[in-house]
């Protein structure tokens, strides 16, 4: 005799029924619920295939970010991987049962060393889920991390699918052990259970309570997709993958000039101002919090969480209230406490983007209302530089220097963009002027920009969108009338707004952050060799370089090709609290520089190494702070570089 | 309802313009023009008292078409009306054919309760046109006031405390006055951008511009006719080059010290 499916064995047709009639009205609940999110989601220029398609690429990078935390990766990987199977496992027996066999009977797939393989696999796939459900609920019981809380659906949910996992076993091992069914030590799981079921009796009567029940959690189990956070499975698939670039001009300054029309709105208003895509995307998270325990200002105390920005648009956005969100949903302070480190962009397994909202609300705040905690924009679109030093100030650093203005009609191998904090800020000066040295000894033909002013990064992170076009007009211009092969910033933000903004304004720079440069130069052998430096060094990524642009590797490998120069990695990357305008907004309390600071003495380096300006100044201010100038000696990689060049 | 009025000046932003020594002359090639910094704090200041009591703030300029940037960015701060006092005929005026021609353009404005000044401007620093200008309309001002202790609207009464070296002084007065402020008495506001933008693309809307004929001024008491005064030269105030040391303390060097000063001729 084959192995084969044997369905609906010791169960009575009107036990079927039930199963048929609870399916069916589950089936009409979730397409309710499809419905009333598709309500709420709207349906506008969506192109539903192309995301599918792109998502399904992005499982393995969402895995890879699952797993950052083995426990809760592992966990996850374990309940999903098990579900999957055996949700295919169900589906293979209704094809077989009420497709296949209905066409013909002898129709069959799970028949001889199919159905033995498939028996193996779904119990090995419920053993899976079993174990991780069994972890999820430990952790949620006894280890409590303080970044989940305990709502009714999370326990619900996992209570539920256990009792799935569970009595399906307990259904198998009564049915091995009423029928002692062929080659049944494969249904591993079954079988060991089978064995303690041997003897009891009254065996068929508990069966059909089991099976009634299990039928049951399976009609409840699926409208879960939809109604409980179970749904970020379904929307993985269909909500956009944004990443950190996602903060897109809602306008074109150019054209409103031209056509004098003012007829948008900028900025997170109200719920309405969310497209499909972010409303997809808010209402995927399911409030696990990787994003609140990588982010800067919450661990400094500060009134923002990532997770709560999301969760309290989703509740807007759930109960439709269509309050201005800077009044209601979420507080000014919180707005601006935000570093815009992308860290919870770059964490978040599902590719949720808090970021993006907190931007589009100080875009509102700002560009509609002009609330600004700082003077810094009122400088920039007056003096062309956030200090509000004057602008004939700004060559003072290069006086000494051997360094010449771009001439037009002139090619140059390097434009050097000094930015602000490089010509204005007394510390970054020195890094300016390591770098004119370090191109200088290299000779590479490089000059500055007499026109150069503000590249305008500040005026997006703080919401300026107008003040920002403006900017960005005028420097294209500028770059438009000079020939070079690449710019070379000092500032990752200078970098990372010339790289990823401007491109939206239809110009494409070859822009290079210094690190960049440097490494290109060890690699094509401009630079040879460095003198030894017998320091330890801890290298303090930049945001804007390791978050936005994904410089990782250049800064080690310059830092390993230093003979004895020996580098140290803290455990846990947090930003230096400068960028999104943390250096030119006061805040109270907890200083994030600080803190970030205490995490590198901890590595007790000789040297903090970092490539950015707000860095090396966040860092020297928190060494002030906690009176440990002298300590270390905070330096960019490029003085570094620059100290070891022969 | 109040009405106030602010007069603010567009200046070459000094910090700058630089002093050609062989020519004696200002080098403002280049320089890019800013609102007269103190100006700013009257524009808060005006906003303020509307914001509390209600009315109307108008924003006022005497200066070639190039100001209008200025009067743009008061608008966005949150100015009702902005009127730019352009003609050649008002050109080479010292302070006071300017406050003349000012206050003659605020009677032309009808009413007004408060005007407001920055105390002085960073390119000239006379500190003159509040008080030539409360002269000529024939009213109080009161200069260097620090901040507006109540309005009674009913009766049209101010009280307001003004800063002195050594304290406060409180004022009573009846409106319309003419008030000037220091850099410092408030924080301005950041000029709305998307109202910045409205100004851009609707200047008539909200922009004036006036010439002679609107004002209803005596030509000869304007521009450089009505002017007594006459710059005759410029000259750069020599640097003192200062000397510095510094000494930890001990009685020696409290010796060295009281040398070094007979050395001076200072003690």
């Amino acid at each position: 005799m084959i192995a084969q499916r044997e369905h609906f064995i010791m169960v009575p047709e009107w036990a079927i029924l039930v199963l048929y009639i609870s399916i069916i009205l589950s089936l009409i609940f979730t397409m309710y619920g499809i419905y009333h999110k598709f309500s709420i989601y709207g349906i506008r220029n969506f192109n539903f295939l192309s995301t599918l398609r792109r998502k399904t690429g992005f499982i393995l990078q969402s895995e890879l970010r699952l797993l950052r935390e083995r426990y809760g990766g592992l966990m996850h990987t374990l309940i999903v991987a098990g579900l999957v199977v055996l949700a295919i496992g169900t589906f293979l027996v209704f094809f077989e049962y009420d497709i296949l066999m209905k066409i013909n009977p002898n129709y069959r797939i799970l028949t001889g060393s199919i159905y033995l393989a498939y028996e193996f696999i779904l119990d090995l796939a419920g053993l899976l889920l079993i174990i991780g459900l069994v972890m999820a609920i430990t952790r949620r019981t006894i280890f409590k991390p303080s970044r989940l809380e305990n709502r009714v659906e999370d326990i619900v949910v996992l209570l539920l699918l256990l009792y799935g996992g569970l009595s399906g076993f307990i259904l198998e091992g009564l049915r091995i052990a009423a029928k002692g069914l062929q080659y049944n030590q494969l249904s591993f799981i079954g079988y060991i259970l089978s064995i303690a079921f041997l003897n009891i009796n009254g065996i068929a009567e508990m069966y059909l309570a089991i099976w009634i029940s299990h039928a049951i959690t399976l009609a409840v189990t699926l409208p879960l997709f939809i109604y409980s956070k179970l749904r970020h499975f379904p929307l993985f698939f269909i909500s956009p993958p944004y990443s950190v670039y996602e903060f897109k001009p809602s306008f074109s300054l150019n054209e409103v000039l031209k056509s004098k029309k003012i007829d948008f709105k900028v900025g997170l208003e109200s719920i309405d101002a969310l497209n499909w895509g972010q409303r997809v995307n808010i209402d995927a998270c399911v409030n696990c919090g990787r994003c609140r325990d990588v982010c800067p200002a919450y661990r400094a105390n500060k009134i923002l969480s990532p997770k709560a920005v999301i969760q309290k648009l989703r509740e807007f956005m759930a109960k439709n209230i269509c309050n201005a969100i800077t009044d209601s949903a979420l507080h000014e302070n919180e707005i601006w406490a935000c570093t815009t480190c992308g860290e919870c962009v770059v964490t978040c397994p599902i590719f949720i983007n808090p970021l993006n909202y907190i931007l589009e609300s100080r875009r509102y705040l700002v560009t509609n209302l002009g609330k600004v905690p700082t003077n810094a924009l009122f400088n920039i679109m007056v003096r062309g530089n956030p200090y509000g030093l004057p602008r004939s100030d700004r060559r003072n650093w290069m006086k000494d220097l051997n360094v010449s203005y771009a001439k037009e009609g002139e090619e140059v191998e390097v434009i050097l963009w000094v930015g602000c904090a490089g010509a204005y800020d007394s510390r970054a000066q020195k890094i300016a002027k390591s770098l004119v040295s370090l191109l200088n000894k290299l000779n590479i033909k490089f000059a500055v920009l007499r026109e150069e002013e503000c590249c305008g990064e500040l005026a997006r992170r703080l919401g300026d969108e107008i003040l920002f076009q403006e900017i960005v007009g005028r420097n294209i211009e500028i770059f438009r009338k000079y020939k070079f092969k690449q710019i070379v910033t000092l500032c990752p933000h200078c970098y990372n707004t010339f790289r990823n903004d401007y491109s939206d304004f239809n110009i494409k720079l070859n822009v290079k952050s210094h690190v960049e440069l440097i490494y290109d130069l060890i690699a094509n052998g401009r630079i040879k060799t460095f003198s030894p430096l017998n320091k330890t060094i801890v290298y303090h990524d930049p945001c804007y370089l390791r978050n936005y642009n994904g410089v990782l590797v250049e800064p080690r490998k310059i830092i390993k090709s230093i003979p004895e120069l020996k580098i140290v990695e803290t455990s846990k990357h947090f930003c230096c609290g400068g960028g999104g305008g943390g250096n030119w907004i006061e805040s109270e309390g907890v200083r994030i520089n600080v803190q970030r600071l205490e995490d590198i003495a901890m590595k007790n380096p000789d040297v903090i190494a970092t490539a950015c300006p707000y860095c090396v100044s966040m860092f020297e201010d928190a060494l002030k702070f906690k009176d440990l100038e002298g300590k270390f000696e905070v330096k960019d990689l490029c003085e570094i570089v620059c100290g070891v060049l022969r | 309802m109040l009405n106030m009025i602010v007069g603010i000046k567009w200046v070459p932003d000094t910090a700058d313009v630089k002093f050609d020594p062989v020519k004696g002359t200002l080098i403002r090639e280049g320089v890019e023009s800013i609102i007269n910094p103190p100006d700013l704090n009257a524009i808060e200041l005006a906003l303020s008292i509307k914001e509390k009591y209600g009315g109307k703030v108008y924003v006022i300029s005497m200066s070639p078409p190039a100001a209008l940037k200025g009067l743009k960015m008061a608008i966005a701060m949150g100015a009702d009306k902005a009127i730019l006092l352009t003609d050649r005929r008002f050109a080479g005026a010292d302070t006071l054919a300017t406050s003349y021609t000012l206050a003659m353009a605020i009677r032309k404005i009808g009413s007004y309760d408060i005007i407001i000044f920055g105390e002085e401007t960073i390119d000239s620093a006379t500190g003159h046109i509040g008080p030539e200008v409360g002269e000529i309309l024939g009213i109080s001002h009161i200069s260097y006031i620090k901040r507006i202790l109540n309005i009674d609207l009913t009766s049209k009464i101010i009280e307001l405390e003004r800063e002195v070296e050594d304290g406060v002084e409180v004022y009573r007065s009846k409106l319309p006055i003419v008030v000037s402020v220091g850099v410092g008495i408030n924080s301005p506001r950041y000029p709305i951008p998307i109202r910045r933008l409205y100004t851009e693309v609707e200047t008539e809307k909200y922009i004036e511009i006036w010439d002679l004929n609107n004002i209803e001024a005596d030509p000869n008491k304007i521009g450089l006719q009505g002017s007594p005064t006459r710059v005759i030269k410029i000259v750069a105030a020599p640097m003192v080059q200062r000397r510095m040391e510094i000494f930890q303390y001990s009685s020696e060097v409290l010796n060295l010290l009281i040398k070094r000063l007979k050395e001076c001729e200072i003690l």
